[in-house]
């Protein structure tokens, strides 16, 4: 899939992106791309800058943290660069957000149907009545049963996964040519979950919709994806296609991620975890910020390392990457 | 040996003061047994009874009906000292360790606080107690002056864990006690349990909702759909070779990063 990229220009283009909280870099130097019809994962732990990092496109951070440098293109929209009513014409129309938490996401007081359509009425000035009607066959197009009906259900009516579908049904309202997905499965069942999924391939797979993909889950990410950026404490570590980062990881953080995660598929001895923890705001070193639980840590890693390329777009950010068939 | 056992228990959460009839059946007519130093697993999706079934365990909630069993008693026909003595073997291991840990106490009045209940020991012991445990699971005797809240989720839940051990339990119940945890943290927590669980010979069930875990942890599994267990067997048999489709539709659903490459094993594939 990576390939229907090659030659064109990206849909969204994140160029040495860093944002701070004061004092503190939270995202370091990130460049990141989105092809068109391709599926991104933006994979990383907690406290990794994942989120902001999406936040940021959508000039949604929170109010203490600023980008401090870097570009981010939307097509041909610098995003860092906009005015307030043209991000409005953008959000929604070129670009739609499918939050986490759905419950929160959708107002308790209006019906989903008239959620699911709003965009519809507020972006291409139709009736209600009419964007009622489409926002039936949204909801059909995400596999909601008996669409006619629940429009008028409040979102409490709603099962967790109906109302990440209302959400997903929503976002493709006017047909994004990128959706942004923060952890749309958390919370939902693993059968939901593998609904939820499936439902986005088919999305991409039938209008070309890219999707930049923000996840901790790497069976998910596995699963789905074509391309995948790996966070840590706020830098990209590791990017590669999805062969390159689950078949051969270079950058140690990946491949003991990969090792300490547990298998309901196959017996596992002993998972390999990965000692210490996650460094939390203002603990970030300098140097390489894996190094301090880095079983592979020699004395230049107190040096920042700078991205080597192993093979065409799989990139590490390590002194000492992993040869390319060694197990974890 | 059956060290703890359910015996037809069923649950019904009551709902007829608002709609004049009876609720539906959280647990139905559920029975198994744990043998000493064995670990269940009790997996399933939200919904399907498996955390009201681990608290009845715990003698939290009252089954509606059939019995809960340790070492040949009916926890419910329990009371007084011999409660009080059956609840020193029987520890619970809750999720979200922010917050069944109290935010206004120190992590060393936290783990002396089952001592002191329990009288053990002179006060001096119980501090040496409490400094033992610390180190037991990889903290450091300085842990004792912090507030929960000074601590990161992974050594939150080092601490939920040595205070269900501090008693010196025969079984500890633990409920999905990493998924609250990062990938590179739940690896140590689990490896941890595992080890505990080792040395001290423990007994224990495991709910959770990750079959990865489940797998990993435990011995046998019970998979619940909708109150029932649906699949009960030796975890190697359960995931390797399903019997019932539920279980299969579980294992089918699940995210795994080695499903590329079990997949790009098979002719034709990948």
């Amino acid at each position: 899939m990576a390939s229907m990229t090659s030659g064109l220009a990206p849909v969204l283009d994140i160029q040495n992106l860093t944002i701070e909280f004061p004092g503190q870099r939270v995202v370091d130097d990130v460049n990141l791309e989105v092809g068109a019809g391709e599926i991104v994962a933006l994979i990383g732990e907690s406290g990794s800058g994942k989120t902001l990092t999406a936040l940021a496109i959508l000039n949604l951070l929170p109010r203490q943290a600023h980008v401090t440098e870097g570009r981010i293109m939307l097509n041909h929209w610098p995003m860092l660069h906009l005015t307030a009513s043209q991000r409005r014409e953008l959000l929604g129309d070129r670009l739609a957000f499918i939050p986490q938490d759905s419950m929160r996401a959708l107002n308790p007081m209006l019906p989903v149907g008239d959620q699911v359509g709003e965009p519809l009425v507020i972006h291409r000035s139709i009736s209600w009545e009419a964007a009622r009607r489409i926002a039936v066959n949204l909801l059909r197009a995400v596999h909601l049963k008996e669409p006619e009906k629940r429009i008028a259900d409040y979102p409490h009516q709603f099962s967790g996964g109906m109302q990440q579908r209302a959400m997903i049904a929503m976002a493709l309202a006017l047909e994004p040519e990128l959706i942004i997905a923060d952890e749309p499965t958390t919370g939902l069942d693993v059968t939901v979950q593998a609904q939820v999924i499936r439902l986005l391939g088919e999305i991409r797979d039938r209008k070309g919709t890219s999707i930049l993909f923000i996840t901790h889950d790497l069976g998910l990410v596995s699963d789905f994806c074509d391309r995948v950026y790996v966070m840590y404490a706020g830098k990209v570590v590791e990017q590669g296609s999805v062969g390159d980062i689950f078949d051969s990881p270079r950058h140690p953080y990946t491949a003991a991620l990969l090792a300490a995660t547990p298998s309901a598929l196959e017996r596992v001895s002993e998972l390999v975890s990965i000692a210490g923890q996650i460094p939390t705001r203002g603990e970030i070193e300098a140097g390489c910020v894996f190094a301090p639980r880095c079983p592979r840590a020699q004395p230049l890693c107190a040096e920042a390392p700078v991205e080597s390329e192993m093979s065409p777009r799989h990139r590490v950010r390590c002194w000492y990457p992993r040869g390319p068939i060694e197990t974890p | 040996m059956k060290l703890l056992e359910v015996k037809n228990v069923s649950k019904r959460f009551d709902a007829r003061s608002w709609f004049g009839r009876p609720g539906d059946l959280v647990v139905r007519d559920v029975s198994l047994s744990v043998a000493a130093g064995q670990t269940l697993g009790i997996v399933g999706e939200s919904g399907s009874g498996k955390s009201t079934l681990l608290r009845m365990m715990l003698r939290l909630i009252r089954p509606t009906s059939g019995s809960i069993i340790f070492r040949g008693q009916d926890l419910w026909t329990l009371g007084g000292a011999e409660l009080l003595a059956v609840r020193r073997e029987i520890q619970a291991i809750f999720q979200d360790p922010a917050s069944s840990l109290n935010p206004r106490q120190r992590i060393g009045d936290i783990l002396l606080a089952p001592l002191d209940v329990h009288r053990i020991g002179p006060s001096k012991e119980r501090r040496d107690e409490v400094v033992a445990t610390l180190l037991r699971v990889g903290l450091t005797a300085d842990y004792a002056r912090r507030y929960p809240h000074q601590l990161s989720g992974g050594q939150r839940q080092r601490v939920a864990i040595a205070r269900a051990i501090i008693m010196g339990p025969s079984v500890v119940l633990a409920d999905e006690p990493t998924s609250a945890l990062d990938v590179s943290v739940q690896a140590q927590i689990l490896n941890l349990f595992r080890e505990i669980k080792r040395n001290l010979g423990l007994t224990s069930v495991f709910v959770s909702h990750n079959l990865g875990v489940v797998r990993y942890l435990c011995d046998s599994v019970a998979v619940m759909r909708q109150g029932e267990i649906v699949e009960i067997g030796p975890s190697e048999t359960v995931f390797a070779a399903p019997q019932h489709p539920y279980t299969r539709a579980l294992l089918d659903a699940v995210p795994d990063p080695r499903r590329r490459l079990l997949s790009s094993l098979v002719p034709g594939e990948g």
